[in-house]
């Protein structure tokens, strides 16, 4: 051996030792950890996967980044098709608090991953908030860009962080229920916000016609084991499943998942479990999860089997209904017969599609005359939606993400969250959606509107409403609905640059909103800004007559006032409540 | 026979107090600086109302009219016809504002009146806007530029604001003219013409 060739062996093996720790080093945690939330409030679930059999793996938590608190060796799930996955619950933990944990294999020293996360709120707890998000699925980098943005989004302020605490996301998390797509869409190394946003934010959810495999889960299962009261295995199968239904308590709220790829037709175990869940929660707000959403603004097809589940809506008061699917941002529903036109449709629930989390951007069909009827807003857009509960008021923000690629990951705006000018990553509002649990008194309450002038100088239409309390006397604030208007207020700036419609679409709002096809109503009207409103309520404006109550006899006189630039006609209804 | 009477009675009043509050013709009269340039504005503003109409009638001043104004964008959507003559606010085609702007140099009063009698039921409001500019910036007669409102609510009744209204002469005979006939009723009846009671379709 000369001396050259020596140097050169001496090359090759320094070259396959670095190969070595290099492999060693980044095989040892193939999925990095994330979290699911199974209940109770004092539980987390951490899950991550290594590259072999490793029985040395640890998790350690904290409420600081000691993690001195508590820590456990982690082996391996035993669940069949789980191979080097591991599922760790943190027990005995405090409600409402954060804690950061970190996962590690101790017989290497090599950290896997750290996180952080707030437990879910006590169970008498009145207020809340999260996120929602679906449809993610094959576009990583898109996916990567938007869990970026929510992520700095919550890094706004120690209010907004709340949000961060849990998502709940409607489907089509991947592509196809395969290992690849998992392993290719969702935990891709190279996509350290994924990897970031899940490590410290629970997602709960439901799975979507691409988790779907006739009728059946296999990979979906094993990376998202929520606690499904009765997911049964397939016939010949050691890890397929159906009936992937469940539902979970948050604080004030009741969530409860729909799988629409097991049978919940009228009369199946499902539909028969969803009427015992809705029955049997003690929550005040009831939200209602699936995929395909039964009324949507397209492009892919409304669910008309779901349909069959708006009554349920309507008789166990479901607050409102989260669906994806149709990959953009869409809010469908109908205030009266006549908008539903014979439509199986429960009437004043909003039925959002929120479908903008990563796949490629749909098209909205605002016409109402065809396919997708009820559609009240609607906009193609990468998006995501926050939800704020506080006590009798549900407070729901629909956000575009701006700039979003599908082809590289993008920097945050120099102004987050407002745009900065650049291919940067900004956020602005859809719309805003607000429901209150009120008391309807206007079976007691005569309203009379009046007076409406157009003023010359302020180009407004003024008027007033007189409120008389035919009832008992009614105390705290009383607030006056105008139902038959679109809430304009709530509705954000038109800045679309996902629209392939020439010209773009500059309007979020459909063609006589809420109707159906071949409806003769004309909808909710789109005249009208209530400039004086106080506030709104499943998409119309509000305004607060009285803080003080109403006594029995008595009446009071409510200014309002229109911007109604087209000089179109006053029209409304209005609905009392009391607070 | 006498309870069917009494219905008959009520019955009667009844039609002559919608009659007095539906049908009504009230006249306006508004004084005024003379030679004073102004603009008036007309608007008749339907808020949950169906199609109806307002007429105004018999306009009257001692000043000089001046430019009538019947198109965008001095007005929103033009009444018919013109003043000294009728003036037709009708909402059945746009259910919005139907309006009028008038130029006119002031003398010492300005009268007109108008016709409530074919407007449906609902919230309608007709008013007079009274400014220095035809922009309506520069109020004249009242601080808000309002020199008229009337409500007309969804009873039918109809309160006015800044005004005077009274009864035009035809509205007092045909609500003398339906009293005078109840009366003539009750003593017709004591006389003995029954048969008049009997008509099922003044009971029904």
């Amino acid at each position: 051996m000369n001396r050259k060739t020596k140097k050169s062996l001496q090359s090759l093996g320094l070259a396959a030792a670095f190969s070595l720790l290099g492999t060693t080093a980044f095989a040892g945690v193939l999925k990095k950890p994330y979290l699911i939330y199974e209940m109770p409030n004092t539980t987390m679930t951490v899950l991550w996967q290594d590259t072999a059999v490793e029985t040395t793996n640890t998790i350690s938590w904290g409420t600081d980044t000691s993690y001195g608190l508590g820590s456990a060796t982690v082996p391996e799930e035993t669940r069949p098709g789980t191979v080097n996955q591991h599922k760790y619950q943190i027990a005995g933990l405090t409600p409402n608090t954060k804690y950061y944990y970190q996962v590690a294999d101790s017989s290497s020293g090599l950290v896997y991953g750290t996180g952080s996360f707030i437990t879910a709120p006590e169970e008498n707890a009145t207020s809340v908030k999260f996120i929602g998000q679906g449809d993610s699925r094959s576009q990583p980098f898109a996916l990567n860009n938007l869990m970026k943005s929510i992520k700095a989004f919550s890094a706004q302020s120690p209010e907004f962080a709340e949000y961060q605490r849990l998502t709940i996301a409607n489907g089509d998390w991947v592509s196809t229920d395969g290992e690849s797509y998992w392993t290719n869409e969702w935990f891709v190394p190279a996509m350290t916000d994924i990897a970031a946003y899940t490590a410290s934010t629970p997602m709960d959810g439901v799975k979507g016609n691409h988790d779907n495999s006739s009728g059946y889960s296999t990979t979906f299962t094993k990376y998202w084991p929520f606690p499904y009261p009765n997911a049964t295995l397939k016939a010949g199968s050691a890890a397929t499943y159906n009936n992937l239904y469940w539902s979970m308590d948050y604080g004030p709220v009741h969530v409860t998942y729909v799988d629409e790829y097991s049978s919940y037709a009228p009369g199946s175990p499902q539909y028969n479990w969803l009427i015992s869940d809705l029955t049997n929660t003690t929550k005040p707000w009831k939200i209602l999860v699936y995929h395909e959403p039964s009324y949507s603004s397209g492009k892919d097809a409304d669910n008309v089997a779901a349909r069959a589940l708006e009554p349920l809506v309507t008789q166990y008061n479901v607050d409102l209904i989260f669906a994806g699917h149709s990959h953009n941002y869409a809010r469908t529903g109908a205030y009266s017969a006549a908008q539903a036109n014979g439509d199986q449709i429960a009437l004043n629930v909003p039925h959002f599609t929120s479908g903008g989390g990563g796949a490629p951007i749909y098209q909205p069909d605002y016409s109402n005359t065809g396919n997708f009827p009820h559609v009240i807003t609607a906009w193609p857009a990468y998006q995501f939606m926050t939800f704020d509960v506080n006590g009798k008021n549900l407070t729901m923000n629909a956000y575009q993400i701006n700039n979003v690629s599908s082809t590289a990951i993008r920097p945050l705006s120099s102004s987050f969250p407002a745009a900065d000018g650049g291919q940067t990553l900004s956020v602005s509002l859809i719309e805003q959606v607000a429901l209150h649990h009120f008391t309807n008194v206007a079976s007691q309450i005569t309203a009379t509107p009046g007076n409406f002038v157009y003023n010359r100088a302020t180009k407004l239409y003024t008027g007033n409403l007189t409120l008389t309390n035919n009832g008992p006397a009614l105390s705290g604030k009383i607030d006056v609905v105008l139902d038959g208007l679109v809430n304009l207020q709530g509705i954000g700036s038109a800045d679309n640059e996902y629209s392939t419609a020439s010209p773009k679409v500059t309007s979020k709002i459909a063609n006589k909103p809420g109707t159906g096809k071949g409806s003769s109503d004309p909808g909710l009207a789109t005249n009208l800004t209530l400039t004086n409103a106080t506030g709104s309520n499943n998409g119309e404006p509000m305004i607060q007559a009285s803080s003080t109550g109403l006594a029995k006899g008595a009446s009071l006189s409510v200014a309002l006032s229109f911007s109604n630039p087209t000089n179109g006609e006053i029209k409304f209804n209005p609905v009392t409540y009391q607070e | 026979m006498k309870f069917q009477a009494i219905k008959l009675l009520v019955a009667s009043m009844l039609v002559l107090a919608a009659s007095s509050a539906f049908a009504t013709t009230v006249h306006e009269t508004f004084y005024t600086a003379p030679g004073t340039n102004a603009y008036l504005y007309f608007d008749y503003v339907p808020a949950n109302g169906g199609a109806s109409s307002v007429k105004v009638e018999n306009f009257s001043t001692d000043g000089i009219l001046g430019s009538a104004f019947t198109s965008a964008p001095d007005v929103i959507n033009a009444a018919s016809g013109a003043l000294p003559g009728t003036l037709t606010f009708n909402n059945s085609a746009t259910f919005g504002i139907t309006d009028y702007l008038q130029g006119i140099t002031f003398g010492k009063s300005f009268s007109f009146d108008v016709d409530y009698s074919d407007f449906t039921a609902g919230s309608s409001t007709f008013s007079l806007w009274v400014s220095s500019d035809k922009a309506g910036l520069n109020p004249l007669l009242t601080d808000s530029g309002l020199a008229l409102v009337t409500d007309l609510n969804g009873d039918n009744s109809i309160s006015a604001a800044n005004s005077a209204p009274v009864p035009e002469p035809s509205s007092v005979f045909l609500m003398l003219f339906g009293l005078a006939g109840v009366i003539g009723y009750r003593v017709h009846k004591q006389k003995g013409l029954a048969a008049l009671v009997e008509a099922p379709a003044l009971v029904a």
